[in-house]
């Protein structure tokens, strides 16, 4: 087990030294994306600016719980396209193509290989900035935030980002069945709307349906809970049990799927 | 490493629907799909260090069977197994013998040196850093690529990219390798080139190599054995010299009269032997019996300033044959 | 003209057959929709509680549902971000080169297969529009007036959309990476044009800076005519300026097109 982690992380630093070589011919890209990343950023607090013109907390988020959350929601973002969204948006493409050959023939978990090929290295820039951003809000809202909610905030933040892959990666896999689902990126992205929202706007049937079948609310939202309330375990364990259930299924529909793939002519 | 496949099967499905706005509409709310077989009972034995060709017309199945060998595919039934590895279970041992290089694809990224990705590709297949280095400084050298080793992937000629994907494909010394139209859209230098690095290849390491061309020059050259496939069924699987003894072909006669017969002569002999005459040359193409039998005619009509007899293309030779491929098997 | 007519027409209807393809893309647009307007309901819902009122900025709870629901349909139906993007990809790969060697408009030939391409959910959301009238009685398309009013509104809104992302798609011809100002513009207008949140809710000083823009006519503008927030007297003002801004956008776009083709290098196809 243990040599064959030390293998996938020697594996993902090439990936990485590759993606970098690749980013720095285009520099353009990087003031490109650090440009889009101010108004995605900017539009959304102006969204939540508004809201909270009308009130003064949606549930238990205050305006300062808003913005705590919009900023773990912006890091889950940069974490998550620094990893994988390169990778699982392009995947529809390449099984459509037939460009999967190649990656299945490499003698590494394919698995692995195509979810984390492709490291969009300049978003380090912005995971730096939003850490550094978090560490100091949240010592200026709440004077300070304890050792413990700090751990259980890391463990919960991955967690929520695995939860995400699994997510994406699954419908993304649907090309093996439907030949073409190049919706694939817009139905992921209209699925995670309902977590950069904070789930206490969520009530009943929807709050169960998304904290389980569809954990959208584990992504952002519940990180957020264990940063800045009181550490609740309850519903922290839930989050790995259901990260850790919807992980292992999906090696499962990737080996199915590739029984289904019928690689594009040459 | 001996490869056999056994009664493969393969067939797809497709979803079709007539032409027009009509045909969409009704797709829309209900679709058609068909299934089509692309590969039917095939059989192939192949030893250690042979270089195989499998030929066929487009469609043929060609590209599938190998897909299959390589482990992309599931048949739809049968079985192959490869030095005792079944391909589709993709077992990383067997990934780490085999090897494939696809004319139309390649696995070298665009932006960034061939360099870069050759780096990758031995972190994926553990490659020693000595041997490495070795196999890099040996390859490159026989291409002639080292200076280009640093250059992005984008700014290279077409036969320069291949032969970069050459490489990329050898590095981790690989004891089977499948070429899928390796030459395509490479000038007559480059594609020489190849070939002349795959026969080097096969002499050296006794690499098994499965090859598919549409270039006979290619299948010529380098193949002792071919397996053909028309409408995804084995046609033939032997020598392929005597394959083209077996289609009989043409050859070419050029004879240049010293005095050239008069016209109702050579009408009359025109009703037997298929020629044209332009000066005093006669040039003809027919098969070699033939083709004496006109030669001796005409040896005894003229003696001739100059005759000579040349074997047509291969080419000229496989396209009579995959024009009606069972008329001659 | 005739030859016009007939060579564009036929070129919505093959986006049209080609769209027929990916039924997909309508379930996915319409599921686009309705969760949209789940999370804002959910939103407007807490929001209208806790200030426990009717109205708000002169939006009663059902009528904001009803605003927003069609700003999320006007929303999809107006947005041409895709076909820019493999607009900017065929300047930047010398895929252009197939318009410049043929009869056709680059600007117009990919407004006819935008058009075409959306025919999909044209078709699906006109179903959806017809049973507005019960979900929002007296709140939507209330009389015929409304309806030509809202579909004139529109039309002008897909090309004024439209004309927009061509300029910034120019852009490419002098600058290789323009995908990052469209995809900004796409977000910004999620939220500018009133798609999300009307305007009419936006803090004022924001309100007067994004009414020096041709932004509310893309979404503001249609909606609201749709939902009676505008008597007819200021409707004509109103297509007025949304035609100028439609024929501004028109004429820069032809201006940096004619500049930018100069610069054309005609790159790799």
């Amino acid at each position: 087990m243990g040599p064959m982690v030390l293998k996938k992380v020697k594996i993902w630093k090439a990936f990485f030294s590759n993606s970098l070589t690749r980013d720095m011919e285009y520099k353009s890209n990087l003031i490109g994306s650090i440009f889009v990343d101010i108004i995605y950023y900017g539009i959304h607090y102006l969204f939540f600016s508004i809201i909270y013109s009308y009130v003064d907390a949606l549930g238990v988020f205050t305006k300062e719980d808003v913005i705590i959350f919009l900023i773990i929601t912006f890091l889950s973002d940069s974490v998550y396209m620094f990893l994988f969204s390169s990778n699982l948006h392009g995947l529809n493409g390449l099984i459509v193509r037939g460009d999967l050959d190649f990656m299945l023939l490499k003698p590494i978990n394919a698995q692995f290989l195509i979810s984390l090929r492709y490291v969009r290295s300049y978003a380090i820039l912005s995971i730096i900035i939003l850490i550094f951003l978090l560490i100091k809000l949240t010592n200026d809202f709440y004077g300070g935030i304890l050792f413990f909610n700090w751990i259980l905030f890391i463990i919960s933040f991955i967690s929520g980002i695995t939860i995400w892959y699994t997510l994406d990666f699954s419908i993304s896999c649907m090309t093996f069945w439907f030949r073409q689902f190049s919706m694939g990126g817009w139905l992921s992205n209209e699925l995670l709307k309902f977590s950069r929202r904070p789930d206490s706007i969520y009530g009943g049937i929807i709050r169960k349906v998304l904290f389980t079948a569809v954990p959208m609310i584990l992504i952002s939202s519940i990180p957020a809970r264990m940063l800045i309330y009181s550490p609740n375990l309850k519903i922290f364990f839930i989050q790995i049990f259901i990260t850790i259930l919807f992980f292992i299924l999906t090696p499962i529909l990737w080996r199915n799927g590739l029984i289904k793939y019928e690689s594009a002519s040459s | 490493m001996i490869i056999n496949v056994k009664n493969i099967f393969k067939s797809f499905r497709a979803f079709h629907r007539k032409a027009g706005l009509k045909g969409a509409i009704t797709s829309f709310f209900k679709r058609e799909y068909k299934n089509f077989d692309v590969l039917k009972d095939i059989n192939l034995r192949v030893n250690e260090g042979e270089i195989i060709g499998i030929l066929g017309e487009n469609g043929a199945g060609k590209t599938t069977l190998i897909k299959l060998m390589v482990g992309l595919l599931h048949p739809t039934s049968g079985s192959i197994d490869i030095g005792g590895y079944t391909p589709w279970k993709r077992n990383h041992k067997f990934l780490k013998d085999i090897s494939i290089v696809m004319g139309q694809k390649n696995q070298l990224w665009w932006d960034i040196p061939a360099s870069e990705s050759f780096l990758l590709n031995q972190k994926l297949y553990d490659i020693d850093e000595k041997i490495y280095k070795d196999k890099l400084a040996e390859l490159s050298e026989l291409f002639d690529v080292k200076d280009k080793l640093d250059i992005q992937v984008r700014r290279l000629s077409l036969g320069e990219r291949m032969k970069m994907e050459i490489i990329a494909a050898l590095l981790h010394n690989p004891k089977i390798i499948f070429l899928d139209e390796p030459t395509i859209g490479l000038d007559v230098v480059a594609q020489s080139k190849v070939r002349d690095f795959i026969k080097y290849y096969n002499d050296q390491y006794n690499t098994t190599f499965l090859l598919t061309s549409h270039y006979m020059h290619d299948i010529q050259s380098l193949c002792k054995r071919v397996f053909i496939i028309h409408k995804g069924e084995n046609l033939f699987d032997g020598d392929f010299s005597n394959l083209v003894k077996a289609i009989k072909p043409q050859k070419k006669l050029l004879f240049t009269f010293n005095d050239l017969p008069s016209s109702e002569i050579l009408e009359k002999l025109n009703n037997d032997f298929s020629f044209k005459i332009s000066n005093k040359l006669l040039s003809t193409n027919l098969p070699d019996e033939e083709l004496n039998n006109l030669l001796s005619q005409l040896f005894k009509l003229d003696t001739p300033i100059s005759f000579s007899i040349e074997d047509l293309p291969v080419e000229d030779t496989m396209k009579e044959f995959f024009t009606d491929p069972k008329k001659f098997i | 003209m005739k030859n016009y007519v007939i060579k564009y027409t036929y070129i919505i209807k093959m986006a049209w057959i080609h769209a027929l393809e990916y039924k997909a893309n309508l379930y996915v647009g319409l599921f686009a929709i309705f969760s949209g307007l789940l999370i804002e309901y959910l939103i407007w819902k807490q929001i209208f509680i806790v200030q426990d009122v009717e109205y708000i900025r002169g939006f009663s709870f059902r009528g904001l549902m009803a605003f927003i629901f069609l700003s999320m349909i006007v929303g999809q139906l107006k947005s041409s971000w895709v076909t820019s993007i493999e607009m900017i990809d065929e300047i930047r790969t010398g895929e252009l080169n197939k318009y410049l060697i043929r009869p056709i408009s680059f600007f117009s030939y990919n407004l006819m297969m935008f058009i075409g391409m959306n025919s999909i959910y044209y078709l699906g959301y006109s179903v959806l529009l017809c049973f507005f009238p019960f979900f929002f009685p007296g709140l939507i398309l209330v009389s015929i007036l409304n309806i030509i009013g809202f579909i004139l509104a529109l039309i002008v809104s897909i090309y004024l959309s439209y004309s927009i992302y061509f300029i910034m798609v120019c852009f490419t011809f002098w600058l290789h990476e323009v995908r990052a100002l469209v995809i900004a513009f796409n977000i910004s207008n999620l939220i500018l044009s009133g798609q999300i949140i009307p305007l009419k809710m936006f803090p004022a000083s924001i309100v007067s800076i994004i009414h020096f823009t041709p932004l509310p006519f893309l979404v503001d503008f249609p909606v609201g005519i749709a939902t009676n927030q505008y008597s007819i007297d200021v409707w004509a003002e109103k297509f007025l300026f949304a035609i100028c801004w439609c024929l501004l956008m028109t004429i820069i776009g032809k201006i940096i097109y004619r500049l930018g083709i100069k610069q054309y290098g005609a790159y790799g196809a």
